[in-house]
């Protein structure tokens, strides 16, 4: 089972995108998943593991809410995001 | 880079929930279950009926836009059509029965209803499926997928007790003697076991949604479940006034004035439910 973590940094930024959407509980539990795949803490995750979060996230949000909405919160980690 | 970005979010907090606010679902819900309400009580439910039927004409279009709002392909988009489907079928069912229309002995409304009825089972049923399916909200456990087996067995042990009421009351009234007579008694039963089934599938749309609460993904499968719970009381208060649908309520007692109330109020979460997942869709069209 993954369990939620509290983080920091670029998993921050993770949370405060996808909280809106998925709730701050299923927002975290998506970050321990990103976690999971890309083998890292959370405070070791940067812009490197964008692609790593989009691929984990999307098949999983699609499911959700569909394309488009998916679409357009994957852009939102990747542009108002960490540099 | 990182932390000014953190920084940032910490100084604009929690970003908005895309889509319809809380505050506005409440506002436009009790506007249109209000404004029901207002005309019963000052022009008289007569007056109030064409208000109803607005409500429910909204339901089925906002419904329709959504199914139209997804892509070809999004898993959410069956559901919401078979429910477009459903939605649509019930102002069909209105039209039907204020124009009196059979087929042979059978009133055409009542084997609408039934469609209607058995379409929004489907959807429930299918927005069960589509949400059980996503990684985020099922950890797949067998202790969870027990758990889940239990819940889901209790409610449709719940939905076939609720059966037994309606059946019971038509069984008092004697067998039918014709055709017509065994559609109108099936819509009736068909109607309350549909309505029972939708409001266990609405209670089981909230606990696989409950990990999303605080976020605008889980708004309208609640007001999908109010609106299933809601449907179920009407289904309830018809059965012991004698009728199949809400217009074939006479009279402005307290009783009938409450059904029709608790219908609208049904209508208006579907109908808010759809709203906010179409607002939600835009959201992301917009930007």
């Amino acid at each position: 089972m993954i369990k939620p973590i509290a983080t920091a940094h670029f998993a921050d930024h993770v949370v405060h995108v996808l909280t809106p959407l998925l709730g701050p509980h299923t927002a975290k539990r998506a970050l321990a998943m990103i976690c999971k795949r890309a083998g890292k803490e959370p405070a070791e995750l940067g812009t490197a593991d964008l692609a790593i979060a989009c691929s984990t996230l999307r098949p999983m949000l699609r499911t959700l809410i569909g394309n488009d909405v998916t679409v357009r919160v994957l852009a939102d980690l990747g542009t108002a995001g960490p540099t | 880079m990182i932390a000014s970005a953190s920084m940032s979010a910490a100084r604009s907090g929690p970003p908005r929930a895309p889509g319809l606010s809380f505050v506005a679902v409440v506002l436009l819900g009790a506007l249109l279950v209000g404004g029901r309400a207002l005309l019963d009580m000052t022009v008289g439910p007569a007056g109030a009926e064409p208000w109803q039927r607005a409500v429910e004409v909204l339901t089925a279009v906002v419904t329709i836009a959504v199914a139209l709002s997804f892509s070809a392909g999004d898993p959410p988009r069956r559901p919401w059509a078979v429910l477009a489907v459903s939605m649509g079928i019930l102002p069909a069912v209105r039209l039907l029965s204020y124009f009196e229309v059979k087929l042979a002995d059978v009133v055409a409304a009542h084997a609408l209803l039934i469609l209607g009825n058995i379409a929004m089972v489907t959807a429930v049923i299918g927005f069960g499926r589509v949400l059980g399916s996503s990684e985020l909200l099922s950890d797949r456990t067998a202790k969870d997928r027990v758990r889940a087996t239990t819940f889901v067995i209790l409610l449709a042990a719940g939905a076939l007790a609720m059966l037994a009421f309606p059946t019971l009351e038509l069984a008092l009234r004697g067998v039918p003697a014709t055709f017509g007579a065994w559609v109108a008694a099936s819509a009736t039963i068909v109607s309350t076991l549909c309505d029972a089934l939708v409001f266990a599938g609405g209670m089981y749309l909230v606990w696989l949604v409950r990990p999303l609460l605080g976020g605008s993904l889980a708004r309208p499968y609640l007001l999908i479940a109010i609106g299933g719970g809601a449907f179920l009381v009407v289904d309830m208060l018809l059965v012991t006034a004698g009728a199949t649908t809400q217009t074939e309520l006479i009279g402005a007692d307290l009783r009938n004035l409450v059904t029709k109330w608790l219908g609208c109020l049904a209508f208006t979460s579907f109908a808010l439910a759809a709203a906010t997942q179409l607002a939600l869709l835009r959201s992301a069209k917009g930007r």
